[in-house]
């Protein structure tokens, strides 16, 4: 999506002075994005689905304290992905989370059709990717599925940019690894 | 396989990998507006009244918002004007409304007997009542041929005060006359509503989106009719229940 950070500025101010409106458009802006890192936390639909509201009506009230001149988008992932995190220190929720290995029975599942010609390279990626240490596949996934920067992936992962940047190191030398030795076999 | 070509590979992932995402709008918006209602007042707490939060589309102006405050007779309205914000419609619905109940057993649920609108084309209605708001909240919901609700008139004992807040949208609201001094609001335009418990807290499960709905209090009855009727035959259906009064 294009997003000129000016754009999103400009939205945020107004829907601190109580202009819902804009608001509501930066919510149609980053609903889809908002779920996905949520999503990525929860592994589970409705979970994701109210995490991520639950961030926006958080993130909303707390307007104020952003800090001037802050991106929107990075501080409203950090908020989302913290009301996922939170939702899965449950528990009870934790035992319906789904792999993300397991991740067509989850997500969008192929038609029959899409399925019979699914590129082999890409079920063998999406593998690997599932064998990944969780850290590291969080990385993966904010960087590359859904095309984060390394500030909003360190954000939504809670962690220190230098901890991207080994992990994501580590994780890409794994996958590159575990796909060279399928091609051998 | 080279780092380019890994980084392309796991991009085409992403639509495999994630689940269709939903539509948050409607329900972030709705949220805030429930989580902007102010806490409640001790007194208003000890007094077990409710707090019923009519998110609606307005336009804010003071004359309004002091009718309001007026017509409830309590303080702590609050009436805000924003603008372009849409909200789907949807049919009124007896699912929030509670548990169905003969109305000859709502004065012992609730301590009161609902006044039952005496107008001809309105028999037979389903009664449902939640105790868990207020000292309770009498539905009465006329279904039309489709089974589907055609109106709901609420009532409720408000007994303290009474907190209300309004969210600006696309529809109309104005003061209107139900009979000699009783005045109402008339909303116009799809909103979504919520009610408080006597513990102050929001009934999430009580929120949902509602229609043009004429909202008044006679006595220590708050009413409201929620109906896709025009306001005129609104209007006299709520004078009818107003006539049973003292």
């Amino acid at each position: 999506m294009d997003r000129p950070p000016e754009i999103d500025r400009e939205l945020a101010a107004r829907a601190r002075h109580g202009d819902l409106a804009a608001y509501s458009q930066l919510v149609r802006r980053y609903e889809q994005l908002a779920f996905r890192v949520a999503w990525l936390v929860c592994r589970s639909p409705a979970e994701a689905e109210d995490a991520a509201q639950e961030g926006f009506i958080k993130a909303y009230r707390a307007l104020g304290q952003m800090r001037e001149g802050a991106e929107f988008r990075p501080w409203l992932l950090q908020i989302v992905a913290n009301q996922a995190r939170n939702r899965v220190r449950s528990a009870s929720r934790r035992a319906r989370y789904e792999s993300l290995a397991a991740v067509d029975a989850v997500g969008a599942v192929p038609s029959p059709e899409a399925a019979a010609v699914a590129h082999d390279q890409q079920q063998r990626l999406l593998a690997a990717l599932g064998r990944l240490p969780e850290g590291e596949r969080m990385i993966v996934a904010c960087r590359y599925l859904l095309e984060l920067t390394e500030s909003e992936t360190a954000a939504v992962a809670g962690v220190p940019r230098g901890t991207v940047k080994s992990r994501l190191s580590r994780a890409m030398g794994r996958l590159r690894e575990e796909l060279a030795e399928v091609e051998r076999d | 396989m080279t780092e380019d070509r890994l980084e392309l590979e796991l991009s085409n992932l992403s639509e495999r990998v994630f689940p269709e995402s939903p539509s948050l709008v409607d329900g972030v918006m709705a949220g805030i507006a429930i989580a902007e209602h102010p806490e409640p007042r001790r007194s208003w707490v000890a007094a077990a009244a409710v707090a019923a939060v009519i998110v609606a589309a307005v336009l804010a102006f003071p004359a309004s918002r002091e009718a309001l405050a007026r017509l409830l007779g309590i303080g702590g309205v609050t009436i805000e004007h924003v603008t372009d914000y849409d909200l789907p419609a949807v049919p009124p619905t007896a699912e929030p409304l509670g548990e169905e109940v003969e109305l000859e057993d709502v004065l012992g649920l609730v301590g009161f007997a609902p006044r039952v609108p005496e107008v001809a084309q309105l028999t037979n209605p389903g009664v449902f009542v939640r105790t868990d708001i207020a000292d309770g909240l009498v539905s009465l919901v006329y279904r039309n041929e489709g089974e589907t609700a055609g109106l709901i008139l609420t009532q409720f004992r408000t007994a303290g005060e009474v907190a209300i807040k309004q969210l600006a949208g696309n529809a109309d609201f104005r003061e209107v006359t139900i009979a000699g001094g009783l005045r109402g609001f008339w909303i116009e335009g799809t909103h979504p509503i919520a009610f408080f418990g006597p513990d102050g807290e929001v009934r999430q499960d009580s929120a949902r989106l509602v229609g043009d709905t004429l909202v008044w209090q006679d006595g220590g009855l708050t009413s409201r009719i929620e109906s896709a009727l025009p306001l005129a035959e609104v209007v006299e259906i709520a004078r009818s229940i107003s006539s049973q009064s003292g």
